[in-house]
This record gives C-alpha cells, sequence and structure tokens, in this order.
C-alpha cells in the first residue's frame, strides 16, 4: 500500500465518525423538513409547505421570539453571576482557589434530570427558598411566583448552566498572566482601572464563549422548560418535541428543528465574525 | 541620597530567600544587582517595586518611609522580564497608559508618547499592535513605557536575558547611553556578569540571599573580596598565601610586599590572578615563576594556556595573546611567568561565609 492510499484511508476513517455521527443525522433532518405527512403516513416530497407553516401561524414565531429572548436572558443572568464569582475565585490564592472552582463544576458530573428535581424542591411552594423567604421576613407566605412558569425556566436554566459560564471565564482569566496586572499597578492604576482596562478587555473572548453556550445550550433544552415550565413556560424547544411526540408530524417537527439549528449556527457565526474583527 | 535600604530582607515560612541587606542607591546612577539565581536580587527589585512584601527591614525614598504606599503610588516604572505589553493595546496606548491614568490631557500624551518612542528609535510604531513587533522592539517599547512616567527610578528585572546574543550587546550600549541621557536612575537586575561590568556604574554581587561585595566594574573585577566574587566574575586562578609577621604577602611562588589596601594582620588568605595578567615576559616589582605547560588551547583573540606552578595543586591558565606567525610552547616544556604584585588580588578567608 502506497503512502498516499493509506492517507487517504486514515483520512476516510477519521471523517467518517463525524460525517456519521454528526452530519448525516442533520442531513437527513433536513431532508425529512421538505416532506409531509397525509394520513399519519409520512411522505417524501418536496414541499416548502412545513416553512409557510412555520412563518403564516404567528404562535409559533412567537414563540420563537420568545424563546430566543428566555435563551438571551438566561445568558445574561449567567454571565452576571458567573462573572463576578469566576473573577473572585481567580483572585483568590493557593488550593482554596481550585476547590472552589470544582465546587462550582461539579453539578456537570451530575445527571440532567436530578439537577431539575433539585431546583424544583427548592422553587416549590414548600421549597428551601419560599421557606428561606419566609423565615426572614421578606415575604408573608410562601409565593407560587418560583414555579410552573417562565420565571422558573429563567432561574432554573440559569443556575443549571452556570458551569458553563464559570468555566470559560475562569480560564481567560488564568490565562492573562500576572506580570500584565503588576505592569497596569506599576504604572499607576489602582484595581479599579486595572480590571477596566486591562482584565476586562482580556476576558471578552472567555465571557462571550461563557455567554454563546449557555445561549445555544438553552435554546436547544426542552426538558427544563417542560418541567419548570407550567403551561406559559412554552418555548420552541417544547413545540419542536411535541410534533415529533404528540403531533406526530415529524416533517414539520424537522423544519422547526432546522430553523433553530441554523439560528443557533448564525448566531455562533456571527460571534467568530466579531471576534476575528477584534483581532 | 535617594533611595535606602535598611536591613531590608524577605522570607517565605523558614526560607530566608533574602538576608538583611543595606543599600544605597543614588540618584542618577546605574546599579546592577548582579547574581545567579536565587541569590534575591529579584526580590529586592519587586520589593521596591512594591510587588512583593518585606518581611523586614524598611526602604526609604528621600529618608520616607514607603511601606504603606502600594506599587501604584510609587514613582517607579518596571521593566518586566516578559515586557508585559498589554496585548489588547496599540505600542502608543501601552506607553501613554501611565499618562493617561495621570489624567494628563491627550494632546499632552500624544506628544510625551511620541518623545518617549523617538528615544527608543520606534517613532513610527503608534499604531502597531505588540504581536506584531520583534523581541528587541518590545523591549524597546516597555522601556518607553517606563520612561514616559518620568519616575525617579527605573526597575529593570532580567530584562536582556530573553534576547539573542548579538541583538542583547546591542541592546547594552543603548540601555548605557539612554541612561545617561535621561539622567534617570537605573536598577538592573541580570545574571550576566558581562552586562552587569559593561553598563554599571556599581554593581552589587549576591550569593544565596546576601551581599557579596559592592563596588564598580574594575573594583569587582580586580579587586574581588570573596571566594565567590573572585570566581563567579570572570576566570580566575585561585590559591592559598600567607601575609606574615611582616605584613608581607608569601605565596608559594615567593614573598613580596602586601598589595595596596590589604590588611596587614597576620593570617591565612586566598589570592586570585586573571589569566591575562599572569605574564610571559620579565615585569616589575612581580613574582617569577617556573612553570610546567600542560596543555594550550587556541581560543582566536588569544590562547589560553594551562600551566602547572610549583607548590600549587590546582593549574593556573595563563591567557596570552596569539600572533599568527607564534608557535606556542609545546605541553611538557617549562616556561617563566611572572605576575606583577599589584595584579595580584587578596581574597580574605574570613569573607568567605558558610552559607
Amino acid at each position: 500500500m502506497t503512502s498516499r492510499t493509506s492517507r487517504l484511508l486514515l483520512f476516510a476513517l477519521a471523517a467518517s465518525v463525524p460525517l456519521l455521527l454528526v452530519v448525516l443525522p442533520i442531513g437527513n433532518f433536513f431532508v425529512m423538513s421538505f416532506w409531509r405527512v397525509s394520513d399519519n403516513v409520512i411522505v417524501p416530497d418536496a414541499t416548502l409547505a412545513n416553512y409557510a407553516g412555520f412563518l403564516e401561524n404567528d404562535a409559533y414565531w412567537r414563540t420563537f421570539l420568545f424563546t430566543i429572548g428566555l435563551c438571551a436572558a438566561v445568558a445574561g443572568i449567567g454571565i452576571a453571576i458567573g462573572y463576578p464569582v469566576s473573577y473572585f475565585i481567580w483572585r483568590l490564592r493557593g488550593r482554596i482557589k481550585y476547590l472552589l472552582l470544582l465546587l462550582l463544576i461539579l453539578p456537570l458530573f451530575m445527571s440532567y434530570i436530578v439537577k431539575i428535581y433539585t431546583m424544583r424542591s427548592i422553587l416549590g411552594l414548600n421549597g428551601f427558598l419560599n421557606k428561606f423567604l419566609v423565615f426572614t421576613g421578606i415575604l408573608d407566605q410562601p409565593s407560587t411566583l418560583f414555579l410552573y412558569n417562565r420565571t422558573a425556566i429563567l432561574i432554573t436554566m440559569a443556575t443549571i448552566l452556570l458551569p458553563f459560564v464559570i468555566l470559560p471565564i475562569f480560564l481567560t482569566l488564568e490565562r492573562i498572566p500576572k506580570s500584565l496586572t503588576q505592569a497596569s499597578a506599576d504604572l499607576g492604576a489602582g484595581a479599579g482601572t486595572t480590571f477596566w482596562r486591562v482584565v476586562l478587555p482580556l476576558s471578552l473572548p472567555g465571557t462571550a464563549a461563557g455567554a454563546l453556550f449557555t445561549f445555544v445550550l438553552a435554546l436547544g433544552d426542552y426538558i427544563t422548560p417542560q418541567m419548570v415550565g407550567g403551561p406559559n413556560g412554552f418555548t420552541f424547544g417544547r413545540v419542536i418535541w411535541s410534533q415529533f411526540g404528540l403531533a406526530y408530524n415529524w416533517p414539520f417537527g424537522a423544519a422547526l428543528a432546522v430553523i433553530m439549528f441554523l439560528f443557533a449556527l448564525a448566531v455562533i457565526g456571527l460571534a467568530a465574525f466579531m471576534a476575528a474583527r477584534q483581532r | 541620597m535617594a533611595l535606602q535600604l535598611e536591613a531590608l530582607s524577605k522570607s517565605y515560612g523558614t526560607v530566608e530567600v533574602l538576608r538583611p541587606i543595606d543599600l544605597e542607591i543614588k540618584d542618577g546612577e546605574f546599579l546592577t544587582l548582579l547574581g545567579p539565581s536565587g541569590s534575591g536580587k529579584t526580590t529586592i527589585l519587586r520589593m521596591i517595586g512594591g510587588f512583593t512584601q518585606p518581611s523586614g527591614g524598611r526602604i526609604l525614598l528621600d529618608g520616607q518611609d514607603l511601606a504603606r504606599v502600594p506599587t501604584n503610588k510609587r514613582p517607579f516604572n518596571t521593566v518586566f522580564q516578559d515586557y508585559a505589553l498589554f496585548p489588547h493595546m496599540s505600542v502608543a496606548k501601552n506607553v501613554g497608559y501611565g499618562l493617561s491614568i495621570r489624567r494628563m490631557p491627550k494632546d499632552e500624551i500624544a506628544r510625551a508618547v511620541q518623545e518617549a518612542l523617538d528615544t527608543v528609535g520606534l517613532g513610527s510604531f503608534h499604531d502597531r499592535s505588540p504581536a506584531e513587533l520583534s523581541g528587541g522592539q518590545r523591549q524597546r517599547v516597555a522601556l518607553a513605557r517606563a520612561i514616559v512616567c518620568r519616575p525617579r527610578i527605573v526597575l529593570l528585572d532580567e530584562p536582556l536575558s530573553a534576547l539573542d546574543a548579538a541583538l542583547r550587546r546591542q541592546m547594552q550600549g543603548f540601555l548605557k547611553d539612554l541612561q545617561r541621557q535621561i539622567g534617570t536612575t537605573f536598577l538592573f537586575v541580570t545574571h550576566d556578569q558581562q552586562e552587569a561590568l559593561t553598563m554599571s556604574d556599581r554593581m552589587v554581587v549576591m550569593n544565596v540571599g546576601s551581599v557579596e561585595q559592592i563596588g564598580s566594574p574594575k573594583d569587582i573585577y580586580y579587586r574581588p573580596r570573596t571566594r565567590f566574587v573572585a570566581s563567579f566574575i570572570g576566570d580566575n586562578n585561585l590559591c592559598e598565601a600567607d601575609i606574615d609577621a611582616d605584613g608581607r604577602l608569601v605565596t608559594p611562588m615567593g614573598a613580596t610586599a602586601r598589595p595596596d589596601g590589604v590588611e596587614a594582620a597576620p593570617r591565612r588568605v586566598l589570592m586570585a590572578v586573571r589569566p591575562e595578567l599572569i605574564s610571559l615576559s620579565p615585569r616589575d616589582n612581580a613574582l617569577e615563576t617556573e612553570a610546567e605547560v600542560l596543555s594550550v588551547e587556541f581560543a582566536g583573540a588569544g590562547s589560553d594556556m594551562t600551566l602547572r606552578l610549583p607548590g600549587i595543586e590546582t593549574p593556573f591558565t595563563a591567557r596570552i595573546t596569539s600572533e599568527p606567525g607564534q608557535t606556542p610552547p609545546a605541553p611538557g616544556a617549562r616556561q617563566s611567568i611572572w605576575i606583577r604584585r599589584d595584579d595580584i588580588a587578596v581574597v580574605e578567608k574570613a569573607a568567605e561565609q558558610a552559607p
């Protein structure tokens, strides 16, 4: 066997994994999105009816826009909480630093379902949050505001996805050489100025990555809305799921999935473009 | 009197990285801290800069204790070993950083930055990003950034160690000229003795956390006071000798009047002779002996001759000038050598305290 053919073979082997596991299923969906359902039977066709159906029914794209807003809010809350947390962990010294970090990303090793049930038990009427608020006198009686509505989705997603924000931010902070903050102080800057002019700009890439992770993960999540969202918390993920599970309209579900997929790609592409321009 | 260190020391737990040191840094001088790694030289620099807290002693600027003055309020600027240029700022923004923090008007900053960049020979580099610069250029930007705020002292933490040999030589001359031109005090840390000898007005030789000797490069080179200094700086031939009851220096090559500045008290000492100060022709006021040639090594500008001297265990090296037509003595030959009395450095044995 010549080295050329062996190299080709190696390439084919390496390429086959993403091809089989990623490109093929997505391609399958993409093709199916042009099919249709007739009398509970999927008919291979080449129709744009599914996409037209999405655009014509404002309930769908309202849900779509609401979901985008929700996920953006999840990412925003994630950054608002995750950045300060990452920063303060980064400023710590010694073993406690990595211990705390480990503690914060520990939920990544836990089952998703367990985490959602945990959040439910915290947010519920007899949950920890209500007990705490009543105990401290902030509320007179337990509130139903925290579960089975949109707020619940927001809180739960932001909490569960927090490690995905903290980790990339912490990593970019760690990559900032100590000498840079020292040089800033050496040139006369106080801690605040050093943060605004050196640390924050240099940690933006990780922050953007964290926001993006969170946004895209939240976009695709249909279990959390289902478990804590109640009747009001209808997200696009749930709509897609219902097309497969309840309505048995796979082609329409596929079309909706393609729309969401393209949107996520566009967001990631935009972020990559902006990152490239900054450099 | 500008900056004074009084019994300044540093320990980490039980490890003493710097023993109490007293040092005075004069206004406008180029002072070098020279020593191998672990000698404590960088620790001194970092304590002056305010990056490391002293464990004991004081740092006084014009008599004022700096203990409670944080880094950003000290009138010193540092050139870091890795240059520490802000990667997200242009060259001009880097250099102007300190001035913008002092809220200087924009046009004045621009002028000062231009002047500083001109001084380091990078007048047209404003808009470049640090990533686009070579090592030597980054070095110059770091230097411009450090001098633009007109600090009382510029602290330089081995800034040349990352450069290749040719560029390093060039930067040494440049730094020295720059320092003379702006008249600012430079405190320079290096492990490179050549660099220290070339650039310094005065140098502090350090080893394992304490000062071995402070003096001008010539002093340090020709009048080492400890065995460490004698062997760390340049090449040296060392052997034991005595000061006798008459105050004469008794060497294995014979006795001679003791060199200037050496105490008369009878004791055992070390004598040090530079290889290039051993002469193959008769000199006045010199010790003379006949040595056995062990080997001769041609090294371009000179030849290193290894000699066995009567009564001295370790062979001596003599550096003699090479001439194209010359045939050096063959190994095994007898060779008369002369060492001038004034070329002998007397090193106190007591001064070589065990760490």
